[in-house]
C-alpha cells in the first residue's frame, strides 16, 4: 500500500537523534570550530552515537557488522545533523565512504573496514578528487604500486578527523581503490582554514604511503560513481536539514524583529521570499527522501535521482542561507551571529560529491540520449 | 557521559518492516488492468491521444466518448452510486485517473466537466442538502448541467472576498445583480456556481452566500473574453435582477467563502499522480524537440531541461506525500500547498524554454495549433511552433488564475510559516 511517509520507528529514531543533537550539539556550537580550526571532535557524542545508538551502522549490511536497517533510516539521521549544521565525520565516514566500499571493495576488504566504521571505532574518509577547477572523480595523477601510493588529493572532507583514507588512484591494472592509514608515514594533511568549519576539507599528500588495495579491475569507476551517488542521496537529506533550518531561523526572526512599527513578517517583500524558500525546502527534502527510499528499494532510479536530488538540494540550500541572512539584515552578516553557519555548510557541500551543473548535465544527457 | 540517550530499539525484522512503500495493492492492480483493457477495447483504433485529433475531430469525439464512458461507470468515479458515480475508492480513482492520461483520453470529455466533477459535485457532496444532491448531482453524470464558477469580478481579483456581486431575497428567490469574469469554458455552461453577497452590512468574508445559478434566463448575459492567445477560453458573466430559487443556496447563509474553500481541498489526492504523468508527457515531448532542433548539446538548454525534469519528478514525490496524507485520513499537509505554485511557475519556465529552443521557428505560428487546454498539452499533441505558443501563452495565465502565486506565497507564509498578517489588510 502507498505509504511515503516515515513508519513509527523511523519516526521514533528522528525524535531520538533530534533531541540528542539539539541538547549536545546544537548550531551556536559549531562556533567552536570557527573559532579554532584544530578543535576536535566531540568524541563523546561521537561514541554516544555509535556504539550506544549505532548510528553509523544503519544502512550497513548486518554481515559487515552494520544493522542493515537501510537507508532511510540513515536519511532522518542525516536530515538531523543537517538541521545543526553537526560538525562531526559522520557523513563522510558512515555514509560517503561505507557506501563507496560497499560498492566498490572486494570482500575481503569490506570485512575488514566496515565492521570499524559501523561501530564509530574508526572514521574513514574518500579521497577521490584532484582537480582544483572542477569537481571530477579522477585517479591520474595518484600513482599505485605494489605497497605504496603517491599523489595529491583535494576536497578531501573530514581529512583532519579520520582514520583512514580510501584513495582513488592509478594502479598497476589501471584504476583502483587503496587504503591508506592516516597515520602512516608519508601522508601529510593540509592546515587550510575551511569554508565550513564544520566539516573541515584538506589537502592530502600521499607521498610513498603504505597503501593496500581494496579495489580494481575495469568496473572499479562505474562501482565508484554508484557509492557517490548514494552519498549524494544522503547529502541531500543533510543539505534538506540546514536548508529547513536556516528557514526557521529567519522565519523566527521575522515575526520578532519590528520595524517601521510592524514585525518585518508581515511585509509581503519578506513573505514572499520565505514562501518561496519553503516551495524549495519542500522539493528537496521531497527528491532526497524518495532518493533514499530507492536506494533501499529501486536502485535502477539511483542514477538519475542522486543528480537531481543533490543538484535540487545544493541549490535549495545556498537559496534558504542566503535569505536568512538577508532577512536577519546586517545582524546577521556578523561573525557573532550562527546564520553563517548555514551558508558556510551550502557551500561545504556543493562540491562534496558532485557538482550542481554537472548533476543537471548528467541529467540532460540521459534525456536527450546525447 | 550522558546517560539520557537510549540506544533506538528497531522491535521488528527490517524486512517485514512497514517502511515506506510505494507499492498499489493487488486488487487495486488487477482493477488497473480492468481500465486498461477498457481504453484498449473503447479507444478508436490507431489512437494516438486526444492530442493527434484535429478541432472538429475532437468535438465529434467527445460526444461518443462521454457517452461510452458514463455507459462503462467512468464519469464521477468517486461518487457515490446512488447519485450516478462509480463508488471507487482513492487509489481507483487515481489509477483510472493515471491510465486515462498514459493514453491520453480524456475523463472529463466536455469542457464543462472538471467543474462539475471536481469542484461543485463534491462540494454539494460535501455540504449539499439531500434534495440538492439528488436534483444536481445526477444531471451532472447525464451532462444535462453544465457548470461554471463565478468568483471573480472586475474589482475582486485577488481580492476576492471583496466581491461586489448581491444577491437580494424576495420572497422565494434570490434577485442576483452584478458582474463575474473568468468564466472558464462559460460559453458552454447553463448553470454557474457563484459568490455573492447576501449581507451588505456583515464584514467582507461574512456576508457572501454560494448560490446555485441558472445560466439560460432572461436575466443573465453570458460574454466570452479573447485572451492574448486570440482563443475565448474565458467569458465573463452578467446578472441583471436574475434569479434563482432560495433552495440553490449552498451551505449556510453567509456562509459562502468558506464553503468556497472547502471546495478547494477537493481531488489533491487523488489527481497528483496523473497531474505528474502529464507533465512528463510533455517533457518528453520537448526532449524530441531539442532533438530536433539539433540543441541536445546546448549547455543552457540542458541545464534548464535538467532543472524542468527535476521539477516534474519532484511532482510525483510531492504527489506521493500528498497521496499518503489522503491514505492515511489526515488533512491536506503543507505540501499539498505548494501545488499550485509549484506547477504554475515550473510550467512557465517549461515553456519559456520550449519558445527558445524553436529559435527562428518561434516567431510565426508554424504547424498544428494546439488543443489549447489550460496546462500541459495532452498525450499525441503537436511538437509544432503553433502549439508551444499556445502553451507558452497560456502557461502566462496560470500563475494568475486560481489565486496567484503572490496569493499563494501570502497564504504559505501566513498558514504554513505562521508569519503575520498584513495590519493593513
Amino acid at each position: 500500500m502507498i505509504d511515503f511517509a516515515l513508519d513509527d520507528e523511523q519516526e521514533q529514531l528522528r525524535q531520538t537523534v533530534r533531541s540528542l543533537l539539539t541538547k549536545r550539539s546544537p548550531l551556536s556550537g559549531v562556533r567552536r570550530f570557527a573559532d579554532d580550526v584544530t578543535a576536535d571532535v566531540d568524541r563523546d557524542l561521537w561514541t554516544e552515537m555509535c556504539t550506544q545508538m549505532g548510528l553509523a551502522s544503519l544502512a550497513i549490511p548486518e554481515q559487515y557488522g552494520g544493522s542493515g536497517f537501510g537507508f532511510v533510516a540513515q536519511a532522518v539521521v542525516l536530515e538531523e545533523m543537517g538541521r545543526v549544521v553537526y560538525p562531526g565525520p559522520y557523513f563522510s565516514s558512515a555514509v560517503l565512504a561505507a557506501q563507496v566500499i560497499l560498492a566498490t571493495a572486494s570482500e575481503d576488504a569490506k570485512q575488514r573496514l566496515l565492521p570499524g566504521i559501523a561501530s564509530g571505532d574508526v572514521v574513514a574518509t574518500v579521497a577521490a578528487v584532484e582537480s582544483e577547477q572542477r569537481f571530477a572523480l579522477e585517479c591520474g595523477g595518484t600513482i599505485a604500486d605494489a605497497s605504496t601510493l603517491s599523489g595529491v588529493k583535494v576536497a578531501v572532507p573530514d581529512a583532519r578527523w579520520a582514520d583512514v583514507f580510501v584513495v582513488y588512484a592509478t594502479g598497476p591494472d589501471g584504476a583502483g581503490l587503496y587504503e591508506v592509514a592516516a597515520q602512516a608515514t608519508g601522508v601529510s594533511i593540509s592546515d587550510d582554514e575551511p569554508m565550513d568549519p564544520s566539516r573541515p576539507v584538506a589537502t592530502v599528500t600521499f607521498d610513498r604511503a603504505p597503501a593496500t588495495v581494496i579495489a580494481s579491475g575495469a568496473a572499479v569507476a562505474d562501482a565508484l560513481q554508484r557509492g557517490f551517488d548514494i552519498a549524494a542521496i544522503g547529502l541531500a537529506c543533510e543539505q534538506a536539514g540546514t536548508a529547513a533550518t536556516a528557514l526557521d531561523m529567519a522565519t523566527e526572526y521575522a515575526k520578532a524583529r519590528h520595524q517601521f512599527g510592524r514585525p518585518i513578517g508581515s511585509f509581503q517583500a519578506i513573505k514572499h521570499m520565505l514562501a518561496d524558500v519553503y516551495v524549495d525546502n519542500e522539493s528537496a527534502w521531497s527528491a532526497a527522501f524518495y532518493g533514499a527510499w530507492a536506494v533501499d528499494h529501486a536502485p535502477g532510479e539511483v542514477p538519475m535521482l542522486a543528480p537531481l536530488a543533490s543538484a535540487f538540494a545544493s541549490d535549495a540550500v545556498v537559496s534558504a542561507a542566503e535569505t536568512n541572512i538577508q532577512v536577519h539584515g546586517g545582524i546577521g552578516f556578523t561573525w557573532e551571529h550562527d546564520a553563517q553557519f548555514p551558508v558556510r555548510r551550502a557551500f561545504g557541500t556543493r562540491q562534496l560529491v558532485g557538482a550542481p551543473d554537472s548533476h543537471r548535465d548528467r541529467i540532460a544527457e540521459t534525456l536527450l540520449g546525447a | 557521559m550522558s546517560t539520557e540517550s537510549v540506544p533506538v530499539e528497531f522491535d521488528t525484522d527490517p524486512q517485514k518492516d512497514a517502511d515506506v512503500d510505494l507499492t498499489f495493492p493487488t486488487d487495486i492492480e488487477e482493477f488497473r488492468a480492468q481500465v486498461r483493457t477498457f481504453l484498449d477495447t473503447n479507444l478508436p483504433v490507431d489512437w494516438q491521444g486526444v492530442g493527434a485529433l484535429t478541432d472538429a475531430e475532437r468535438e465529434d469525439f467527445a460526444e461518443g466518448w462521454r457517452k461510452t464512458l458514463l455507459d462503462n461507470g467512468y464519469l464521477a468515479v468517486s461518487w457515490p452510486k446512488e447519485y450516478g458515480g462509480a463508488g471507487l475508492g482513492l487509489l481507483q480513482q487515481v489509477v483510472v485517473q493515471e491510465e486515462f492520461v498514459r493514453r491520453g483520453a480524456p475523463l472529463f470529455p466536455i469542457p464543462s466537466d472538471s467543474f462539475g466533477f471536481s469542484l461543485i459535485g463534491p462540494t454539494l457532496l460535501t455540504v449539499g442538502t439531500p434534495e440538492q444532491k439528488e436534483r444536481f448531482l445526477p444531471k451532472i453524470v447525464s451532462g444535462e448541467h453544465r457548470w461554471c464558477q463565478g468568483y471573480s469580478e472586475p474589482e475582486a481579483g485577488s481580492d476576492l472576498f471583496g466581491l461586489r456581486t448581491r444577491a437580494v431575497r424576495d420572497g422565494d428567490t434570490w434577485v442576483i445583480n452584478g458582474q463575474k469574469v473568468w468564466q472558464t469554458s462559460g460559453e458552454h455552461a447553463n448553470w454557474i456556481f457563484a459568490l455573492a453577497r447576501t449581507d451588505a452590512e456583515l464584514p467582507k468574508a461574512k456576508g457572501i452566500s454560494m448560490l446555485l445559478i441558472p445560466l439560460d434566463q432572461p436575466g443573465v448575459e453570458v460574454r466570452p473574453i479573447r485572451t492574448m492567445t486570440g482563443k475565448a477560453e474565458f467569458c465573463e458573466v452578467f446578472f441583471t435582477d436574475a434569479v434563482t430559487h432560495v433552495d440553490n443556496m449552498v451551505g449556510e447563509l453567509n456562509d459562502g467563502a468558506r464553503v468556497s474553500m472547502t471546495l478547494l481541498g477537493f481531488e489533491r489526492g487523488a489527481s497528483s499522480g496523473a497531474t505528474y504523468l502529464l507533465h512528463r508527457q510533455e517533457l518528453d515531448r520537448l526532449c524530441q524537440l531539442i532533438r530536433e532542433q539539433g540543441r541536445a548539446n546546448d549547455q543552457w538548454v540542458k541545464q534548464e531541461l535538467a532543472w524542468c525534469y527535476s521539477k516534474v519528478e519532484i511532482m510525483k514525490f510531492i504527489g506521493l506525500r500528498t497521496l499518503t496524507t489522503a491514505l492515511r485520513g489526515g488533512a491536506p499537509g503543507p505540501e499539498s500547498s505548494i501545488t499550485k505554485i509549484f506547477g504554475s511557475e515550473y510550467h512557465k519556465r517549461m515553456a519559456r524554454l520550449a519558445m527558445n529552443v524553436l529559435g527562428p521557428r518561434a516567431t510565426w505560428a508554424g504547424g498544428t495549433p494546439a488543443v489549447g487546454d489550460l496546462g500541459p498539452e495532452p498525450l499525441g499533441s503537436s511538437n509544432s511552433a503553433a502549439s508551444w505558443q499556445r502553451v507558452y501563452m497560456t502557461s502566462l495565465a496560470a500563475t494568475i488564475y486560481g489565486g496567484s502565486s503572490q496569493i499563494q506565497r501570502n497564504t504559505l507564509s501566513e498558514r504554513v510559516l505562521g508569519l503575520p498578517r498584513d495590519p493593513a489588510k
